[in-house]
């Protein structure tokens, strides 16, 4: 059920008002068409709810309209932080840290990939590990992890696995600072160093998409981003930081867990245990979580390495092959950003769970050649509805330039698989014209288009709620599931 | 199997509860639905490979959370799929141990099969109670 004090404040925005007796400091705000907010699992506004009440929150706490159900903060979820005041929390990061998208354009086209395209998505599914157990391109010594650990995409470039334009196109041009390899645990060093360069499992993965001419919305800045239509191929990747990540959050989580006494915290979910940010537990978390983000940028930067290798090694014939990184984007992380708040430009910890960050044109934090058109924002759908780009404009402004990362889900994952036959799935889709390969056919089913909301929809909620503008549909012709 | 799934609590992920007469076979059977919903049949999960250790805390809560963060720990540091062997939770005023030995062997993608990787056991609604005469947890896996 809905929350009763739910009010609409426009047609595509809805607010729960602060509720001293929920601890709520600042009023919930959900972004989304009245059919998305009517669609939204209850559970959704419970956690916004939750979000409201953390120590330190600026303005509201905020779900964007692909919010679904997760643990802590709702996926989707948005809280910005004055780190003076307030804290820093695992849950409002989530356990994969810097999960997040890479898209990279080619020259190729449709015509001259289909021909090869069971070969393509075969080479890529051998050549980039993906699924449970897998090792990743790379294992590094406890020396080169923690350089890894401190220069992420750059580190990739220096040792040969890139070019300077893969770094000039990530958000914070693929390294953070304030990365610290001392915050991080031993357990953190031995389960990640192994998984360089590996996609994972659940909703990641690896497509091949066409940019057809019909499906450009915004030729102008579609051109910036280097899509040009007439049926051009596309990669998208989308993984984050494996295991490394996972058991960051796992530590820092656990030992805040047991330190809400002493800092006075009483919330209403142990998911959002916290830490004064500048407080040494909060800083050596941060620390930490940075390193995280730096090895997630550092994943998919391999992951773009190998890809190119495999593209050359089947298309190289093509003169003056071209592939090359439009942009990387971070969906789960805590980033200090400036902020106009009441007309006062500050300095804010943005937790964004499951939302991507979307500056607007002219903002100093992106690559020069997209001054013009604000940032890339790169949406993935479902693997059978294709995904969007967007880009970041000035009417993102309250939601502290954030905006949706994929379609959210609709359906359980139990829901889904019963709902959903991983191996009918594959033939199905391959039927439809997309050739798809996983190590897991029950995680396949979990998967479905079906599983997820209506894509065109989310984004074009966010487009009328003014969290961005619609660029351009990427269809799916091939996948890689882990 | 031991546990249940649960409903309404989270779409993107996995909520279980486990019920067990005892607080030792009540952690067994969490790491059991753990690795259950990860891997297909757990069966296929020869045991010839020992892990043993001890873990102790003021919160059993904690210490459920803690001691089934090591199944993901070795799943991924030593690419091991392991199952609880024995487990023995105990209290000394208040403080609770678990001793536990664990055994598996090394993942082999031929034999065991995956329904998805579990990332991490989150705090999200995690819960360890007493009713009826039974110990209870319900907990929410991230994946």
């Amino acid at each position: 059920m809905k929350p009763e004090t739910l009010v609409k404040i426009n047609d595509y925005l809805y607010e729960i008002p602060a509720d001293p007796s929920k601890h709520m400091k600042v009023p919930a705000r959900i972004y989304g068409s009245e059919n998305l907010i009517q669609n939204m699992d209850d559970a959704v506004f419970r956690q916004i709810t939750n979000v409201a009440a953390l120590p330190g929150i600026v303005d509201a706490a905020l779900c964007m309209p692909d919010g679904h159900s997760g643990y802590g903060f709702p996926i989707g979820g948005v809280a910005a932080i004055d780190p003076e005041k307030g804290i820093i929390s695992p849950g409002g990061i989530g356990f994969d840290i810097n999960c997040g998208v890479r898209l990279l354009s080619t020259n190729l086209t449709f015509d001259e990939v289909s021909p090869k395209l069971k070969i393509l998505v075969d080479r890529l599914f051998t050549g980039v590990p993906s699924g449970v157990g897998s090792d990743g391109i790379l294992s590094l010594n406890n020396s080169d992890f923690e350089q890894a650990m401190i220069h992420g995409s750059e580190w990739g470039v220096k040792n040969g696995y890139g070019t300077n334009d893969d770094i000039e196109c990530c958000e914070e041009s693929g390294k953070v600072n304030s990365a610290d390899p001392s915050a991080v645990s031993k357990k953190a060093r031995d389960r990640g160093a192994g998984q360089i360069g590996s996609l994972g499992s659940g909703n990641h993965y690896l497509e091949i998409q066409v940019a057809r001419s019909k499906n450009i919305f915004d030729k102008t800045n579609a051109g910036i981003f280097g899509i040009t239509g007439n049926n051009q191929i596309v990669i998208m990747i989308h993984c984050g930081s494996r295991g490394f990540g996972h058991q960051v959050a796992t530590d820092y989580l656990g030992s805040f867990a047991k330190l809400q006494e002493k800092f006075g915290y009483h919330l209403p979910d142990r998911e959002l245990a916290c830490a004064p940010f500048y407080s040494e537990e909060g800083q050596n978390y941060f620390h930490a979580m940075n390193c995280a983000i730096n090895i997630a940028f550092l994943n998919r930067q391999m992951i773009k390495h190998r890809v190119t290798e495999i593209l050359f090694e089947l298309f190289g014939s093509k003169q003056g092959l071209r592939i090359e990184t439009v942009y990387d984007v971070c969906h789960n992380t805590a980033k200090i950003e400036k902020h106009s708040v009441n007309g006062n430009m500050k300095k804010l910890l943005i937790h964004r769970k499951g939302a991507t960050r979307a500056f607007p044109p002219g903002n100093c934090d992106i690559p020069e050649k997209y001054s013009s058109s604000g940032q890339p924002v790169l949406i993935g759908g479902s693997m059978e509805s294709g995904s969007y780009i967007l880009r970041g404009t000035e009417s993102g402004k309250d939601a502290f330039y954030s905006t949706v990362h994929g379609s959210g889900r609709v359906m359980s994952r139990h829901e889904a698989k019963k709902n959903f036959n991983g191996r009918e799935l594959q033939k199905s889709m391959e039927s439809r014209g997309i050739y798809i390969r996983t190590s897991s056919f029950s995680g396949l089913a979990e998967e479905a288009g079906g599983a997820y909301k209506n894509v065109d929809e989310v984004v074009s909620s966010a487009e009328n709620a003014g969290l961005g503008s619609i660029v351009a549909k990427l269809k799916p012709i091939g996948n890689i599931k882990g | 199997m031991n546990y249940e799934l649960i409903h309404n609590i989270t779409a993107a992920d996995i909520a279980v509860r486990v019920k067990a007469p005892t607080r030792s076979l009540l952690f067994k059977y969490g790491a059991e639905a753990l690795m259950s919903e990860m891997v297909e049949d757990i069966t296929s999960i020869r045991t010839v490979i020992s892990k043993s250790g001890s873990i102790e805390g003021e919160d059993l809560t904690l210490l459920y959370f803690e001691f089934l963060n090591e199944f993901l720990f070795f799943k991924d540091a030593e690419n091991l799929l392991l199952v609880p062997s024995e487990i023995e939770v105990s209290s000394t005023g208040d403080l609770y141990s678990c001793r536990y030995l664990l055994k598996g062997e090394k993942i082999n993608r031929e034999i065991h099969k995956f329904k998805v990787d579990i990332k991490a056991v989150t705090l999200h609604g995690l819960q360890l109670y007493e009713k009826d005469g039974l110990f209870i947890t319900e907990a929410v896996f991230d994946v």
